[in-house]
């Protein structure tokens, strides 16, 4: 077990961050809200708390800092984008990224331009990045049991019900957008204080793919889902590794046909057999049928 | 001053033939296809895989790069899209799958695009169009850049009076408005869809091959920029309207080259960026939309 630990650590740390990016964004897309900013944020809080901390700030301070005051341009941004739904949100946000990217690539003083920034201090251990992604999880799970997420619920199902409930739908995606937005935050900071590197390759469109994969695979009707999708993207590569150099062929048609052929991912697979098991008895569902 | 607006009107050009199929997409389809890149890298690879060993002219490379990339867009909507619009019965309930499953092709296909390029930049060669250079009142152009336009504005036009005028284009517009009636009536819901985006993947293709030529190079990763461009010339003529992306793309690239010029060259992505959102701001219906905008 420890053997094992020991020679995986590299990927469960970046299972476990990935993870926190994909608590952002399905948070925001359970509640109806398409949005990806979050994957734009991942890249400002890596920056930032690289900065900080390469400048002799305390990590969980840089950490703290850098996530309170994403906030506000989240909120900014949230403002702007209000009155957006759907398609549109997704594409605003999506070329938000595109920006983030283009800004990271140009900005050299800061973001050591299309080389990136090298030998960042290593300052989160494991340990560290479990217990947060432990209180992202508690988070989401309780989040989700309560008064919010059934709000969120609503607003994904039909917002016009939901404003004749007394939900203030304006309110609630932009709060919505904000904190997944700060969970991306979270999720760069961390990143780049474990792996000691960052470029501006790897917040465009890759990640974009990779986060959405996280969300399909792990599947979006429950709270373990970006932390199943995350484990299982992560170890992909190693798996496919018999593949090379079609490596990225292989994960985009994994993607594809994952939301066209088993939309629930694994939060579907797992309820589909546990019904079989309570009821063996009865002809297994189809993951479609489970949903239901 | 009139050389730079020639050169914005060969970039708005390539623009118009980029953002027409995006728009069409998504006007008709509610898809927003983020395979639309790497569908338009798909047609300059093929001009580019084509004309590696045999000396082709550009009249044979321009239709097998136009149709390598709309049955691209085709196999998209009859692997993902159609069963997922099959499964979910609501068209906007089906949005966000299709345009997860446009992330995935989109990967998919660079990752291809990778394979064949070998991760470098790539080009057509000389033989297939000899470019040669005019002065024409005081300008210079190229016979490329002549191509591009006259091209761009045949492809547009004609699909603008197509969509306004014929039989065809009141069934997609019908289609837009509301696939259940038009089942009703007779039309086709899903040869029309396949209809849409095999045009819509074919303007991508031809855009492809002529920005590949006029930038004599094309990666696999092109059209991420591009994109960005796409969105901002979508959100600036309206979702769906084809005259509308036709003048955004134009306004658009005049806007950009005039960054370039009297600004500074490495603000000129986000001149997209920031027209997107200062429109989002203050007209989200954007600029040349008579109805009132319900989806947004």
């Amino acid at each position: 077990m420890f053997d094992w630990f020991d020679s995986n650590e590299a990927l469960i740390q970046s299972a476990l961050a990935l993870s926190i990016l994909g608590f952002s964004v399905q948070l925001a897309l359970r509640a109806g809200v398409f949005s990806l900013a979050g994957v734009g944020f991942w890249a400002i809080g890596g920056y930032s708390v690289a900065n900080l901390v390469g400048d002799g700030w305390s990590t969980p301070l840089a950490i703290a800092v850098t996530v309170a005051a994403t906030l506000l341009p989240a909120l900014g941004l949230a403002l702007i984008l209000r009155r957006l739904r759907a398609l549109y949100l997704a594409m605003a946000t999506f070329a938000f990224v595109l920006i983030v990217q283009i800004v990271a690539l140009n900005w050299d003083s800061v973001t050591g331009g299309p080389v990136g920034l090298f030998a960042i201090p290593v300052t989160v251990s494991t340990l560290g990045l479990t217990l947060v992604v432990i209180a992202c999880a508690a988070g989401t799970y309780i989040w989700e049991r309560g008064r919010h997420g059934r709000i969120m619920e609503s607003l994904r199902e039909d917002e016009q019900l939901a404003s004749s409930l007394g939900v203030d739908v304006a309110r609630e995606r932009v709060k919505v957008f904000v904190v997944s937005a700060g969970l991306g935050t979270l999720s760069g900071a961390l990143n780049a204080l474990m792996f000691n590197t960052l470029t501006a390759d790897q917040a465009g469109f890759g990640l974009i793919t990779t986060v959405l994969m996280v969300i399909v695979l792990g599947g979006t009707g429950a709270w373990w889902g970006p932390l199943a999708g995350a484990f299982i993207v992560t170890w992909l590569p190693e798996v496919l590794r018999f593949a090379d150099d079609y490596r990225e062929v292989i994960q985009g048609a994994i993607v594809l046909l994952v939301v066209v052929y088993a939309p629930e991912g694994v939060v579907g697979a797992v309820r589909a057999l546990r019904r079989l098991l309570r009821n063996p008895l009865r002809k297994p569902l189809t993951l479609k049928e489970a949903a239901e | 001053m009139s050389q730079h607006l020639l050169n914005a009107i060969v970039l708005g050009s390539i623009y118009t033939l980029f953002a027409l199929g995006l728009t069409l997409s998504w006007g008709v389809l509610n898809v927003l296809n983020l395979a639309h890149g790497a569908i338009f890298v798909a047609g300059g690879l093929t001009a580019y895989v084509i004309t590696k060993d045999s000396a082709l002219s550009l009249w044979v490379v321009l239709p097998a790069a136009l149709i390598v990339s709309g049955l691209l867009a085709v196999a998209l909507e009859v692997v993902a899209y159609r069963p997922l619009r099959k499964r979910v019965g609501d068209v906007h309930a089906a949005e966000l799958p299709m345009l997860i499953a446009s992330v995935g092709a989109a990967f998919m296909l660079t990752g291809i695009g990778t394979r064949i390029t070998g991760n470098q930049p790539v080009g057509i060669p000389d033989g297939v169009f000899h470019v040669s250079s005019h002065d024409i009142a005081g300008l210079r152009i190229t016979n490329l850049e002549i191509l591009i336009i006259v091209v761009a504005l045949a492809l547009s036009i004609g699909l603008a009076v197509f969509v306004r005028r014929s039989r065809h284009g009141r069934a997609l517009r019908a289609l837009a408005q509301d696939p259940y009636t038009c089942g009703l009536l007779g039309i086709s819901p899903e040869r029309m869809a396949i209809a849409t985006m095999f045009v819509s993947g074919a303007l991508a293709g031809v855009a492809g091959v002529l920005l590949t030529m006029q930038q004599s190079a094309i990666e696999a990763h092109s059209w991420e920029p591009l994109l960005l461009k796409g969105f901002a010339v979508i959100v600036l003529g309206a979702v769906g309207s084809v005259w509308g992306a036709i003048i955004a793309a134009y306004l658009l690239a005049v806007a950009e080259i005039g960054t370039v010029v009297y600004i500074s060259g490495s603000l000129r992505d986000g001149v997209a960026f920031a027209l997107i959102l200062v429109l989002l701001l203050f007209r989200p219906q954007g600029l040349f939309t008579r109805t009132a905008w319900q989806r947004s």
